[in-house]
């Protein structure tokens, strides 16, 4: 069984075919939507999801969040005495998501397809791909977020002949793409983005704003306290998109201190965030080559565009209101469920065809004759520009530099610079040249092919011999190679989740413990109470009353919490 | 490939319109997905964007690019579909353009480029008029042409604010204006000079300090100062030949370069001018023993050397001969002397003797043999080094000749002679006023203003500055 997943910045979702189209499957808490947060309990086993992300304030040093920014890289975050790569991290959530379909569904998913951010670097890319080998699961296909979502849209409208804008703004990353939907087939244009810039950004923004007005620096909060002051204000941000005026109260240090913020302010000071997602869109209009009369729809996605601002700005870019009928934070897992099925060849998907584009330019380094005559090292030549229609295979003919070249080396970029010092190296390619007289007589020809699933393979082949030297990009610095990847899966397996039967009680337990840290003086008594009342109602063993007392305590904290469930 | 293609391939009888050429793409697609079937699909990619550049019903832009890729076999190339129509060579066209005073893209990007960093930048981002692509195409083009006429007059800060605002570090934007006939490695090179300009300016703890102080000290006294250090013109051409060559130029000025490039090329280059210095101011130091002090003790001499007027003036002279030396003097300078490391040790060796002799001169009364010596030792460099198309050496030689002379004036057998030539009262004077008239000649005639850039800048060019050269010397002999 293929199953799709959304694996967010704040949140993740996973979904599964049915006859009446994409389902998304709910967690142990009911919910669709599993906050990807992972913490580490007190007797050791791994938290995943809304008991992980009460801890995040009660235990900030267990608790990991937002760690899809850091896939990619070799950033470690320390759980405890353990330290975790980005990797490990998502694969202990894709792991419980997994857990999810199993329970609801009864059978064991041997296939997933993963949702990544349209502007996902190839090292970020394999890290996602690595993340899912290390949860148990294989992915063959990884889904760009904004296609995704464009698919979850395409499916209700399947004769209409349109072309569309996607903007995805997410708990962490931007991504816009430019889609035509025709017959069936839906076509990606151009795709651009952001990778770090998402909901989580307008949260901050606020956090400054807070502690410049309270006049408190940063750095002296406890790591607690910024996990509160985040919680509190994600509620604000949520809650401004509705209300032009929020009064909040920040408990910092034991202290209560009462912080006002007016949506004009919010607005104002976010300014410069809404500009930064104009340039992405400008240049997916522009690679796609259309002018803003020329779209149809825009279709916003991704948590975050709820706020208005977001909406608006979008709105003056191209003259009418986008589209919001899909749910913001789950049309993704949608689309990516939607795939799944179209990899299982599921019947009521016969008709759908995707193609997509690859978001970055590829090419190589190469030396150039300037317009003065001098040679000009360090200048990037594309070989598969960014926007073609992937799977794609172009080649193109380099000759050496200099007459006694024994060795030519190639370097593959990837990137949008002109000059190489400014783009990623991928890989180098070296081949033994034979002697030559002139440069011109030993051409050689370098052919790229980038595939579906975002593998890019060099060929470089010696005309006069004929001999072809082959390259599969595989590893990058900041990825785990594959006998690292084969210790780190056992390590992992070895790891327990708390069992799913539990995560529903315990999400209620962190959360009252979350609250008795926010909270002072006898509203911190009675959450105690009702605390010690529900643990003891546990130990009864008898499940409908357990059932009956979570119901009634889940009821009670919710009228006293300030921040709205997720 | 056939002569039907594309049609063929997408399964049409011949040529359509666009909505029947998507419909057939679409039917095709169906049986040749990207996963499946990748060289299949790549055929039928190509065919769709090569029909949809032949769509019968054409007007205005195609949806789909239109460059056509390599095809996949490598041979056989598809015909070329006839190209977008490529905006015109800066001709002046009816331009309509959403402000209120409708001005044309030439004009505009005047304004804009009038306009401070600052302000550039709020008009850039606020302007409604730069929301439309093909303004924004348009006056890329002109103020890339803009830039690259003038690099100088463009400041720094605004190079980077348009290069961000119009993507010239994006390799399909520059691309496109390379179709245009604009060159693009030229701006390349301006951005990435104006990048460091802005890095150097702003300072910062990833600035090399190297980097401020080659912008502050120019090719003055401070530079000449660190060039002597152990390396330390070596390090500066290092950090220098990391730049391309017209990018440093840009940031750091040509004189700068090319002085940088002359003095730190080679440590053999340096230790040669080194030994001159030391000749020269060994010379000095030598006339300093003129005959109005015939027995002078270690006091007398260094009262003697105290004297501020000479102090001055062997300061002056030493200075300007030594820049001289380095920009004019080794001919050829262009192609640097290589020197093997045998040659730099004997060449550090006499510099280390002769200044231990000069020593031992200016203190030991027994000047006979040590002034001889000198005088045979100072022709034997000149010789040995074969420098002789240096009017500096001139300085040198004259001032070991007349050491010389002074030496054989002790013994007896030439001492009338020497007397005689001696007692003439303005032999001294004579003999440093041939000197400085040597130098001024080929001041004159090497326009070297550059030798005296140390100089507020008014006083730089060539005659002021050796007048004022003059002046100082005659007015330091009346002392």
């Amino acid at each position: 069984m293929i199953i799709g997943i959304d694996l967010g910045t704040t949140h993740s979702l996973a979904g599964i075919m049915t006859d009446q189209g994409p389902r998304l499957v709910a967690n142990a808490l009911g919910e669709v939507l599993t906050p990807s947060v992972v913490g580490l309990a007190d007797d050791g086993a791994l938290l995943v999801g809304a008991a992980a992300h009460e801890r995040l304030h009660t235990h900030p040093r267990l608790t990991a969040a937002a760690f899809k920014r850091y896939m990619g890289s070799d950033r470690e975050l320390i759980l405890g005495n353990r330290r975790f790569r980005p990797e490990e991290l998502s694969a202990l959530v894709i792991r419980s998501l997994l857990d999810d379909v199993q329970a609801h569904t009864g059978a064991k998913a041997t296939e997933a397809v993963i949702s990544v951010p349209a502007y996902f670097s190839d090292a970020q890319r394999k890290a996602t791909r690595n993340a899912a080998t290390l949860a148990g699961i294989r992915v063959e296909r990884l889904i760009n977020e904004p296609t995704a979502a464009a698919l979850a849209y395409g499916l209700d409208q399947r004769d209409a002949e349109s072309r569309f804008l996607v903007v995805d703004l997410g708990g962490g990353t931007f991504d816009v793409s430019v889609l035509e939907l025709f017959d069936g087939v839906v076509e990606v244009h151009a795709s651009a983005g952001d990778n770090f810039l998402g909901g989580e950004d307008f949260v901050d923004l606020l956090a400054e704003l807070a502690l410049a007005d309270l006049k408190l620096d940063a750095s002296t909060l406890a790591g607690g306290d910024v996990a509160v002051l985040r919680n509190r204000l994600e509620t604000v941000k949520k809650r401004l998109s509705r209300e032009p005026d929020i009064e909040v109260d920040l408990p910092i240090d034991g202290a209560s201190h009462c912080w006002r913020v007016s949506q004009e302010r919010f607005i104002a000071a976010a300014a410069p965030l809404v500009e930064r997602m104009r340039a992405p869109i400008q240049r997916a209009m522009r690679d796609a080559r259309l002018s803003a009369d020329q779209i149809d729809e825009v279709v916003v996605v991704g948590g975050a565009s709820r706020m208005p601002m977001v909406v608006r700005m979008v709105g003056t870019l191209f003259g009418r209101l986008p589209l919001r009928h899909l749910n913001p934070d789950e049309a993704i897992g949608l689309g990516a469920t939607a795939m799944a099925g179209l990899k299982s060849r599921h019947a009521a998907l016969e008709e759908t065809v995707i193609t997509d584009v690859c978001p970055y330019t590829l090419g190589v380094e190469t030396v150039m004759a300037g317009s003065d005559g001098n040679w000009l090292s360090g200048t990037f030549q594309p070989l598969i520009e960014r926007n073609t229609t992937i799977p794609a295979s172009r080649e193109q003919t380099f000759v050496p530099l200099q007459r006694d070249q024994k060795e030519l080396e190639l370097r593959i970029f990837q990137g949008e610079s002109p000059r190489v010092a400014n783009n990623i190296l991928l890989g180098a390619l070296k081949l033994q040249l034979p002697p030559f007289d002139e440069p011109q007589q030993m051409p050689v020809v370098v052919r790229f092919t980038y595939d579906v699933n975002g593998l890019l393979e060099v060929e470089a082949t010696l005309v006069v011999s004929q001999n072809t030297t082959r390259m599969v990009i595989e590893q990058n610095p900041g990825l785990l190679s594959a006998e690292e990847i084969e210790r780190r899966l056992t390590a992992l397996a070895a790891l327990k989740l708390h069992p799913r039967e539990q995560q529903a009680n315990l999400a209620l337990i962190t959360r009252a413990e979350r609250l008795y840290e926010e909270f002072l003086g006898e509203d911190r008594q009675a959450v105690m109470t009702c605390l010690v009342a529900f643990r003891s109602e546990l130990e009864s063993q008898d499940n409908d009353r357990i059932r009956h007392a979570r119901h009634h305590f889940a009821q009670w904290l919710a009228q006293f919490d300030q921040v709205a469930p997720l | 490939m056939s002569v039907d293609f594309p049609w063929n391939e997408l399964g049409m009888d011949g040529p359509g319109d666009r909505r029947a050429i998507k419909r057939a793409y679409a039917v095709r697609l169906k049986s040749c997905r990207p996963e499946d079937d990748a060289e299949g699909f790549a055929r039928l990619r190509q065919a769709y964007e090569i029909a949809q550049a032949w769509a019968t019903d054409q007007d205005g832009q195609p949806i789909a690019p239109v460059f056509v890729a390599a095809s996949p076999e490598g041979d056989d190339r598809p015909p070329a579909p006839p190209a977008s129509p490529a905006p015109s060579e800066m001709e002046p066209e009816p331009w309509t353009l959403a402000r209120r005073d409708n001005d044309d893209p030439q004009a505009l990007a005047q304004a804009l480029l009038a306009l401070e960093p600052a302000a550039l930048a709020r008009e850039l981002v606020e302007s409604p008029a730069l929301w439309k692509l093909e303004v924004k195409d348009r006056l890329s083009a002109i103020l890339a042409r803009c830039v690259i006429a003038a690099p100088g007059a463009v400041s720094s800060e605004t190079v980077a604010i348009l290069a961000a605002s119009f993507h010239w570090d994006d390799v399909a934007e520059c691309r496109r204006l390379a179709q245009l006939h604009i060159p693009v490695d030229v701006l390349q090179q301006i951005l990435q000079a104006a990048q460091l300009r802005r890095v150097v300016d702003e300072g910062g703890p990833d600035v090399p300090p190297l980097a401020q102080n080659l912008l502050r000290w120019g090719a003055g006294p401070k530079a000449w100062a660190y060039a002597l250090r152990w390396k330390g013109a070596a390090n500066v051409a290092a950090y220098l030949s990391q730049f391309p060559p017209p990018v440093a130029r840009l940031v750091f000025g040509d004189n700068v370069i090319r002085f940088w490039n002359l003095v730190g090329c080679d440590g053999g280059v340096l230790a040669l001018h080194m030994l001159r210095l030391n000749l020269i101011l060994l010379g000095l130091v030598l006339w300093v023993r003129s005959p109005g002090y015939p027995e002078v003790s270690m006091g007398d001499f260094l009262r003697a050397l105290g004297a501020p007027a000479k102090i001055m003036n062997a300061l002056i002279l030493s200075i300007a001969s030594f820049k001289l030396s380095v920009i004019y003097g080794f001919q050829p300078i262009s192609q640097p002397v290589p020197l093997g490391w045998s040659r730099r040790w004997r060449l550090a060796a006499i510099a280390v003797l002769i200044a231990v002799m000069a020593v031992m001169a200016a203190f030991t009364p027994l000047i006979v043999l040590t002034g001889l010596s000198l005088a045979i030792a100072g022709l034997v460099c000149v010789t040995m080094l074969k420098f002789t198309s240096s009017l500096i050496w001139g300085v040198s030689t004259l001032a070991f000749i007349g050491a010389g002379l002074r030496g054989l004036q002790e013994l007896s057998l030439f001492r009338p002679v020497v007397e005689r030539i001696l007692s003439f009262d303005g032999f001294w004077f004579g003999l440093m006023l041939a000197a400085l008239l040597m130098v001024v000649a080929e001041m004159v005639v090497r326009e070297a203003d550059a030798v005296l850039r140390w100089l507020p800048p008014r006083m730089s060019s060539g005659i002021p500055a050796t007048a004022v050269l003059l002046v100082i010397w005659l007015f330091a002999q009346w002392f």
